[in-house]
């Protein structure tokens, strides 16, 4: 089985035929007909068929370049790993994080624990896909709002915060120390939307039992761009109150939710070997025991 | 961009494992100058030198350590990936979806079913008994094989056999001892049958009963030959199924009459004109028309 021949093919299924691959491949059309002919017989597969006068990719041409996606997966990480080495980050701290999380309580803990390394820690972030990352030994410590409870990797609860609101200064509900729910009724919403990985996504589960999950409005992925929507006045962000250890909020009203069910972050590793020291001291950081 | 390729990670995984090019050579059945230009042409490819040499021995750097736990897996998903192959092959990663009814799915499907795992020892097939166009147009089945379908316009048609419609009574029933029946004879009898509305067959019985000028009123409706036959309760009932189910199995206590005027009709193969068939379904395709009945 050559890689060549597998990237035709998943040229050609991709953008769905196979002047379109050609295109995409920077070869001629004729090549991309004859490279998927010899891998049909290659491999005794039928992977193009003649539908409507047209070339199309037959079920078994799919079904291959489904289940050639973590194989072209490992080969970008063998590539990505060279790269870390050619920058002198081959030793590095590799972390996985949703991304409401990732301007909050990450950044400084990050900051706090290569102080604690003497800035001895090269660190690599990744976003989201946080269980796969970590039980593909992608990343050595992933965070996110609820455990895995996933066979081989370990839950630790870091810390808790119940939700708040972020709005424009200038917003009338501003004025007030703290907002319940009625007071946002009629009020544009912004907020996450669920990760899709968790187990129970304790910010999902703090929205639904306050009675907010069905009245968000706008659903964002990042703090920041929360904390910009309520900004330029396009509605109040709800978000975990981890944002206040932030800058994100500066030029922001901030205001507790009465009554909010609390948030959980938690850190994820993987069992058996321990944690080496940088990620030991990053998780003490993140627990907020490092500061 | 040149790329790194699995073959090229099975050789610097081997080297790691062996120490030197000779015995990873001897391992990989390659010659050692062989190995030697797949080493170099890698770390060229992945733009960081991966070994040191050593005493005559070749070292993992201790920076491409994780490099090389990446390699391993390369080697692991293309192993996995090469076994998938094997199994898309041998029909068994994507099964053959054929929608169909009971006495279709037990007579004309089961023989060539029969001969296709001849073919095809491995493959893995789910017969759907559902209404074949609706099945199709979902992407739920791959093929259809029905009696006289209504279809939309992306679905093509093969006509594959003649059927026709027969009459079952019980044993212990006076008309049982004739070999056939008209339509005039069976009113005022119970009639178990398929809705006009929801099944070819149902539609096909109304308009004989209409121009017969009788009322098609059965008294309870079914979707497949095969519950009406087992529904035929009582003397006097009387079921009006495709031939193809009495072909297929029999059926003990009940007799068997011709319809006359005969009311044919025809086992149509239906595929999708947009959707090519995987190899298993088209070689399916294949046994199906070959063995199609003449006329």
């Amino acid at each position: 089985m050559r890689l060549g021949a597998l990237q035709v093919i998943h040229a050609f299924v991709r953008l769905g035929g196979t002047g379109e691959a050609a295109q995409g491949l920077g070869v001629s059309q004729s090549a991309v007909i004859k490279s998927l002919r010899l891998a049909e017989q290659e491999l005794d597969l039928s992977l193009v068929a003649i539908v409507q006068g047209r070339l199309t990719p037959t079920p078994e041409a799919l079904e291959l370049t489904r289940l050639a996606r973590p194989a072209f997966d490992v080969l970008r990480r063998a590539h990505h790993e060279a790269d870390m080495i050619r920058v002198g980050m081959a030793d590095r701290l590799r972390i996985a994080t949703v991304p409401g999380l990732a301007h909050s309580i990450l950044p400084p803990a990050i900051a706090g624990a290569r102080h604690a390394l003497a800035d001895r820690a090269a660190v690599e972030v990744m976003f989201d896909h946080v269980r796969a990352h970590l039980s593909a030994n992608e990343v050595d410590l992933a965070i996110s709002y609820g455990p895995m409870a996933t066979e081989g990797l370990r839950d630790v609860a870091l810390r808790c915060s119940p939700l708040v609101c972020v709005l424009a200064e200038g917003h009338p509900l501003a004025l007030r120390d703290s907002l319940t729910c009625d007071d946002l009724a009629g009020q544009r919403l912004v907020s996450y939307g669920p990760d899709g990985f968790s187990l129970a996504d304790s910010f999902q589960d703090a929205l639904g039992r306050i009675g907010l999950s069905g009245r968000v409005a706008i659903t964002v992925r990042h703090t920041d761009t929360a904390c910009h929507l309520a900004r330029e006045g396009v509605g109040i962000a709800v978000v975990d109150g981890f944002v206040i250890s932030s800058d994100l909020t500066r030029g922001l009203a901030v205001r507790a939710l009465a009554g909010s069910p609390l948030v959980t972050a938690f850190a994820h590793h993987r069992d058996g070997p321990p944690l080496d020291q940088a990620a030991r001291v990053l998780l003490e950081h993140l627990a907020g025991e490092g500061a | 961009m040149k790329a790194l390729t699995p073959s090229h990670a099975t050789v610097l995984r081997a080297v790691d494992r062996c120490g030197t090019t000779v015995e990873a050579a001897r391992r990989l059945h390659l010659t050692q100058s062989a190995v030697s230009k797949i080493i170099a042409r890698s770390e060229a490819v992945l733009g960081v030198p991966v070994f040191e040499r050593s005493a005559g021995r070749l070292v993992l750097l201790p920076q491409a350590r994780a490099l090389m736990r990446a390699l391993g897996d390369v080697e692991d998903e293309w192993a996995t990936l090469r076994r998938a192959v094997v199994d898309l092959r041998s029909g068994r990663a994507l099964p053959l979806r054929i929608a169909s009814t009971p006495s279709i799915g037990q007579g004309l499907i089961a023989q060539a079913i029969r001969r296709l795992v001849a073919d095809y020892p491995q493959a893995r097939i789910e017969l759907i008994m559902g209404d074949a166009p609706t099945e199709l147009s979902k992407g739920a089945a791959d093929l259809g094989v029905m009696f006289s379908p209504r279809v939309t316009d992306d679905i093509a048609l093969t006509p594959l056999a003649r059927a026709a419609i027969i009459a079952l009574v019980r044993r212990d029933d006076p008309l049982a001892r004739r070999g056939s029946v008209s339509l005039p004879e069976l009113r005022g009898r119970r009639l178990i049958c398929f809705d006009r509305e929801k099944s070819p067959l149902g539609w096909l019985i109304a308009r004989a009963y209409e121009r017969a000028g009788l009322d098609y009123a059965p008294f309870m409706t079914v979707p497949y030959s095969i519950s009406a036959a087992h529904l035929l309760a009582r003397q006097g009932d009387v079921i009006l199924i495709d031939s193809l189910l009495t072909q297929a199995q029999h059926f003990e206590g009940l007799a068997k009459l011709d319809v006359t005027p005969e009311l044919p009709t025809t086992i149509c193969l239906m595929t999708v004109r947009s959707r090519p068939l995987t190899r298993l379904a088209a070689r399916f395709v294949e046994i199906l028309v070959g063995s199609r009945q003449p006329g």
